[in-house]
């Protein structure tokens, strides 16, 4: 599955988010969108999900229009990890994995099919999470609730899964386990990933591709160590960073100081 | 640790066996309904008249009494059925585990409206169907007030709930005042209303009332699988590919023409459409699917349960004490805990 993006332009109300955002995707390949806070990342990924529609601009999906297509067929082509909206409802984590299977149902089927149920209980056991199957949404940790997310993508058996800051809340080992998780489904399930992300260093160790977006313009496109030059993110975070280029250990960004009109040093 | 398949079987188990009972509560309930009142009228002479009334070869006993009774508790069902899925609507629209039509001003605005009728047009009031729409646009406005003043406020779970009460205050002090002017002008018992009443029910209400329950069951049934997304955000309902506005459109919609039928039948029957949605997620979770036909059953027994305590009250001699009296007692209750529990897990 190709995705192409071609002269997108975003407004909300009278503010261009979107300019003239241009890039394509293949098939099993990982992609980062970075930038700073307000680039656009998250209004990128919603446009891309169908979530918004574009003024301007086509997104082709192997060659057909996003916008062409029926709204359950591009659901079952994409999925976005949207963060889960809080409730007081007694839902379970299987409840919530099994409403993706939706798009895959009849207008008139009202109970999910036996392999939906396997499908769903593939998902989980593949992350992890078999046990939290019966619990509570509002009953789980942040770590937890990341994962149950990503099952619940899988549930829903997409080509392309975009996800806004997958690893945001979590530490460090969820961190890594979260992207190693998107990571093989690139690898072994051909899955197309791309994801919003502020850490920079792990962006680098985990992308194909890297987009760097600026007041909503790609400033940046191509691998890493072509995106992640000091000079790109001096003038997209105004930040003076250090880059280093280990063989080992891959990038390492470090912030020497905050060049905006504060001195104070950043530490992302 | 038990796997998905065995746990999505034992929650359709708990599901047919939720509705079992509930169906068996529910009919128990009617039983008794039916055998008490100011003429004695035993178990035994309601299971035959039910057995002459279906063709069977037995001596009925005064189905005159069995008639009227019928009719009061059939009301009833319906008035409660329908409650506790605009109920669900309602909740599930608004992610809002404190939201009710009642409280949210389409009861009151309901009322208002059909009493406004009654002074403007009262010829409009001649049929019941006439007056059922009537009441839902009300309701369907009121709904609107509500929501739109809480997004004005804000648009928290907080300001929906105070916007309801806003709403609904100016409306019931209007339909007050409206119900004694009508009473006065047009000689029928209308403050009844104001507080809910099945003493007034007839035979000509429960046509309109069983069509609304009808069709507001039907759609919510096909709707369900789209609320069910929309508890998790509007974003997550967008991206399997339903369209939230449209869904909640719809719901809006349904859950006033159920609000809007009982109000114009029954009058103001508060904190069942609170009720009954929790008692069913606490019975088989919270999938809609579920939870829409319990909250039905539940929330016809619930409502004839009240009926009977309130038929066995008013036999002491003080008068027919209106149906709302019994479900505020039960529901405020139930509101303040709601209120203590649920408001600090939703933000």
């Amino acid at each position: 599955m190709k995705l192409r993006i071609v002269g997108i332009e975003f407004w909300y109300n009278s503010t261009k988010v979107l300019n003239n955002v241009e890039f394509s995707v293949d098939k099993g390949e990982f992609l980062s969108i970075i930038g700073p806070n307000g680039a656009g990342k998250t209004t990128l990924l919603k446009v891309i999900a169908r979530l918004l529609k574009p003024r301007k601009g086509v997104i082709y999906i192997d060659g057909k229009s996003l916008w062409s297509l029926k709204p359950r067929e591009v659901a079952q082509k994409i999925a976005y990890a949207s963060t889960i909206v809080s409730n007081g409802f007694q839902v379970t984590v299987l409840d919530y994995v099994l409403t993706a299977r939706y798009p895959y149902h009849g207008n008139m089927t009202l109970w999910e099919r036996e392999e939906d149920i396997r499908i769903a209980e593939n998902a989980l056991r593949r992350l992890g999470i078999e046990h939290l199957a019966n619990r509570r949404l509002d009953q789980l940790s942040s770590g937890e609730l990341q994962r149950v997310i990503i099952a619940r993508v899988l549930v829903q058996e997409p080509e392309i899964i975009l996800v806004d800051e997958p690893t945001a809340f979590l530490d460090l080992k969820h961190k890594i386990e979260v992207m190693d998780i998107l990571r093989k489904l690139v690898e072994e399930d051909r899955k197309t990933v791309i994801a919003a992300i502020h850490d920079l260093e792990l962006a680098a160790r985990y992308s194909d591709k890297i987009i760097l977006l600026h007041r909503g313009r790609i400033v940046a496109a191509g691998e890493p160590e072509e995106v992640l030059v000091e000079e790109n993110i001096r003038k997209t975070y105004g930040v003076n960073v250090k880059v280093v280029r280990d063989r080992e250990l891959g990038f390492i960004i470090v912030p020497i100081e905050s060049i905006s009109v504060s001195k104070n040093t950043s530490d992302t | 640790m038990l796997k998905p398949s065995v746990l999505h079987e034992f929650k359709l188990r708990r599901f047919f066996l939720s509705l079992v009972i509930g169906l068996i509560v529910l009919a128990i309930s009617i039983i008794i309904s039916l055998s008490i009142g100011s003429t004695s009228y035993g178990i035994m002479d309601v299971l035959k008249t039910i057995a002459w009334s279906i063709g069977l070869p037995v001596q009925p006993s005064n189905p005159v009494i069995f008639e009227l009774r019928f009719t009061r508790s059939i009301v009833a069902v319906l008035s409660g059925a329908c409650l506790g899925i605009a109920g669900v609507l309602v909740q599930s629209i608004t992610r809002n585990p404190l939201a009710e039509p009642f409280l949210l001003g389409l009861s009151s605005t309901a009322l208002t409206f059909v009493s406004v009728a009654a002074l403007v047009a009262p010829f409009l009031l001649v049929s019941r169907y006439s007056m059922v729409a009537i009441a839902f646009i009300g309701a369907l406005i009121g709904f609107t007030l509500t929501l739109t003043l809480s997004e004005i406020a804000g648009g928290s779970p907080l300001t929906l709930i105070l916007a309801g009460i806003a709403v609904s205050s100016v409306f019931s002090g209007l339909s007050h005042v409206l119900a004694f002017l009508v009473q006065s002008k047009l000689n029928m018992p209308f403050i009844v209303l104001l507080m809910g009443t099945f003493s007034t029910s007839l035979k000509l209400d429960i046509a309109p009332l069983a069509a609304t329950f009808v069709l507001g069951f039907i759609v919510s049934m096909l709707i369900a699988k789209p609320l069910n997304t929309l508890l998790y955000g509007d974003e997550y309902a967008g991206q399997l590919g339903y369209n939230p506005r449209l869904i909640r459109r719809l719901s809006s919609l349904i859950a006033s023409l159920l609000t809007g039928a009982t109000v114009a039948i029954a009058g103001i029957i508060g904190f069942v459409g609170l009720v009954v949605p929790h008692l069913a997620r606490m019975m088989v979770g919270g999938d809609n699917r579920v939870v829409i036909p319990l909250a039905a059953i539940i929330g016809g027994s619930l409502l004839v349960l009240s009926d009977i305590v309130i038929r066995i009250i008013s036999s002491q001699g003080i008068g027919e004490l209106p149906v709302s009296a019994i479900t505020s007692i039960i529901g405020a209750p139930f509101f303040a805990y709601l209120l203590a529990k649920k408001m600090r897990e939703v933000k």
